[in-house]
């Protein structure tokens, strides 16, 4: 009896606690009123970063050795091009995202500028940030010709390459500054050591041939990144975090909408009274009056979404089709997105003055027009043959990519330009190989764990490999990794 | 010694025979039918109420089945409708490129809960905990489309009653409940309460 009155108390005490948990995601911790930055200018070109702070580092405390500095550019041509810095590390799945400023020191004499990179440090391995997985960091580059040569670059020209054309001083960069527990003002001591250039990407033919795959985003709403998987701003932390393509999911709703989103609303993903069940089951107003993501945003619809990432990034998109309806309208919204994004990077030879023309907006600087990078992805076989249907009917879009998730064969017969399956289906060089030689992309989703990384990374050869944590990922392929020798030219052309 | 044992051991059986347990008293070694009539509504998470011109609980109701023996403890099945929320509130359901503006949302949401668990009578004193399933059904009319979605999940029920008035094989009482959903890496993602009367029905009883 007694026992029984135990379990009892013990059962209410657990749904009490429960209870208690909040359904809201963590938000990374900031510095107070903006920090250093917010008193300091932008990096004048935000292509000057990744000339002088690429490579593999060690550092002295938190991250552990070679890890990868990765210098990223985003957002909108129209409203101004952006440059961050990561850190990304092995240990502990950690990476720190940082941005950039120019400070006027007017505490020496003469007065001296300081390129100064602040933002906050996160250990993916542990799902709940706490002060121990998490904090701010503050890091000061030197010596003073890297700081000048950012600081002091000639102003980007909007209609310009995207490059800062510049060699670079011939001193290599280093850190030093210091990180912190949560919200606590970073004070414990960190240097940044460089050790070598990051490893060329690129195959035989000089093009790149090994691609880090995003998987939903930057980082999965269960880990806490404060943004929410499939979104925009998941997009965008995913080429500040070393992405080189975003795979993300597709659904079509009950008025016929395309929207993102992965698989049932749950609590663990979206959040409101009125939403469960799955997205198929509202209409896009019904999804927006009663659902939010876990950080507050809407669930996008295709349409907003790759508007905003391809004019914000240079990501190509994997677009995962979870029901074979949801294939025609992607493929049209991209097709009048082909129509609607231009180059103005530089713009075409004899474009009209002012350019881009009304109507028309700017693709992200240096990426590739929008056919090329929206694929739609095919992970069953009546997704395929929905798409050859729809391809026999004239229904897609002109120069549809696709790409194949099960049947190898199906990569070729369709015609699609890749091949992703499972990585629990082992390297498969033998069906791996062949394809690769004809120009046609091969990757495996989605590793997690770094000895599977490594496994894949040294005998699959893949030219790419989807994964939720890109920093992880990135480290690896600088330790271990090598490029394909065939490039996937595949994606390039029609 | 040896005699105070004896004693002590000739006296045990009437000292039970005169203090009869809390079960004895009630109906020991019956099969009884619950029924349970009230109201409710959502408990957690907090509603966001931007723009809710209108929300309420609703009618609540359940018939349990439970069988018992000489053990404290007594199993039950509970088949339940809980309600959770109904709203109407004024949404802005702007998209890029769209008419600006609001519209008309009016939700309801209520559960079907199947749950099975022990339970526990202290004279007119009666709890129970539960685990079973839950299939939580939204009925959402926004802009004149109505749909009506639904999901099944894991989910734990904890009554608490007072069986004031007990003639026969019949009691009558009041009875509070708190259901609660059970999301995986979530915890309990939502918890509804409810109040009202319950009776009870002992239709086969071994005295």
């Amino acid at each position: 009896m007694s026992s029984d009155r135990r379990i009892f108390a013990l059962g209410l005490a657990s749904l009490a606690s429960a209870a208690c948990l909040s359904r809201q995601g963590a938000k990374p911790p900031e510095f107070p009123a903006g920090g250093l930055v917010a008193l300091s200018k932008p990096p004048p070109n935000p292509w000057s970063l990744a000339n002088v702070l690429e490579g593999v580092y060690d550092t002295s405390s938190r991250f552990g050795s070679g890890i990868v500095i990765h210098a990223s550019q985003w957002g909108d041509v129209a409203s101004g091009v952006r440059s961050s810095v990561a850190i990304l590390a092995g240990d502990h799945f950690a990476y720190a995202l940082m941005q950039p400023g120019c400070l006027v020191d007017t505490t020496t004499t003469p007065a001296t500028t300081r390129l100064v990179l602040e933002g906050y440090w996160r250990y993916l391995d542990d799902p709940d940030p706490s002060p121990t997985t998490t904090g701010l960091i503050r890091l000061f580059v030197a010596p003073q010709a890297v700081v000048d040569y950012v600081c002091s670059a000639p102003a980007w020209p909007s209609d310009a390459l995207p490059e800062d054309p510049r060699p670079p001083p011939g001193v290599q960069a280093a850190l030093s500054g210091s990180t912190g527990a949560g919200e606590n003002t970073p004070g414990d001591p960190l240097t940044v050591t460089w050790v070598k250039p990051r490893k060329s990407r690129n195959g035989l033919d000089g093009q790149q041939s090994f691609f880090v795959g995003v998987h939903h985003g930057g980082c999965q709403t269960t880990d806490n990144c404060g943004i929410s998987e499939n979104t925009p701003e998941s997009a965008i932390l995913a080429t500040q975090l070393g992405g080189d393509y975003f795979e993300a999911d597709t659904h079509l709703t009950a008025d016929q909408v395309p929207v993102f989103f992965h698989l049932s609303l749950n609590p663990a993903v979206v959040q409101g009274v009125f939403c469960t069940g799955k997205v198929e089951d509202y209409t896009y107003a019904q999804l927006l009056a009663n659902c939010r993501l876990r950080n507050g945003e809407v669930i996008p619809r295709v349409e907003d979404m790759l508007s905003y990432v391809l004019r914000r990034t240079k990501l190509p998109l994997y677009l995962d089709s979870k029901t074979s309806s949801v294939i025609v309208p992607v493929s049209q919204i991209l097709n009048q997105l082909d129509q609607d994004l231009v180059p103005c990077n530089p713009p075409p030879p004899g474009s009209p003055t002012p350019w881009p023309p009304a109507g028309k907006q700017c693709l992200f600087p240096g990426s590739a027009p929008v056919w090329q990078r929206g694929v739609i992805g095919l992970p069953a076989a009546e997704d395929v043959s929905a798409y050859v249907q729809a391809l026999n009917a004239g229904q897609l879009a002109p120069n549809q990519h696709c790409l194949i998730e099960e049947d190898a064969s199906d990569v070729t017969s369709v015609p699609c330009v890749a091949w992703m399956p499972r990585y629990t289906r082992g390297p498969m060089t033998s069906t791996a190989q062949p394809l690769q030689q004809q120009g046609y992309f091969v990757g495996f989703w989605t590793i997690n764990d770094p000895a599977t990384i490594d496994a894949f990374l040294t005998n699959a050869s893949p030219n790419g490999i989807l994964t939720n944590y890109l920093g992880l990922l990135n480290q690896r392929f600088e330790a271990v990794g090598t490029p394909p020798p065939n490039s996937p030219y595949r994606t390039t052309m029609p | 010694m040896t005699h105070l044992l004896l004693i002590a051991l000739a006296l045990a059986p009437a000292a039970s025979a005169e203090e009869p347990s809390p079960v004895e008293e009630s109906a020991p070694y019956a099969w009884e039918l619950d029924a349970f009539v009230g109201y409710g509504r959502l408990a957690f998470p907090a509603m966001d109420t931007s723009g809710v011109s209108s929300s309420n609980g609703g009618p609540g109701f359940a018939l349990t089945a439970a069988y018992r023996g000489p053990h404290f403890t007594h199993p039950f099945v509970d088949l339940a409708y809980v309600p959770i929320l109904s709203s109407s509130r004024q949404v802005n359901v702007y998209v890029p490129g769209g008419p600006a503006g609001t519209v008309q949302a009016n939700n309801l949401s209520y559960a079907i809960g199947l749950v099975l668990g022990p339970g526990w009578d202290i004279d007119w004193f009666r709890l129970r905990t539960g685990v079973g399933l839950y299939d939580v059904v939204v009925r959402t009319t926004v802009d004149g489309a109505t749909n009506s979605p639904s999901s099944l999940g894991l989910g734990f029920l904890v009554t608490a009653s007072a069986l004031l008035w007990r003639p026969g094989p019949f009691a009558l009482g009041l009875e509070a409940r708190l259901a609660a959903l059970q999301v995986p890496t979530v915890g309990i993602s939502q918890s509804m309460w409810e109040v009202g009367v319950t009776g009870r029905w002992d239709f086969v009883h071994h005295r």
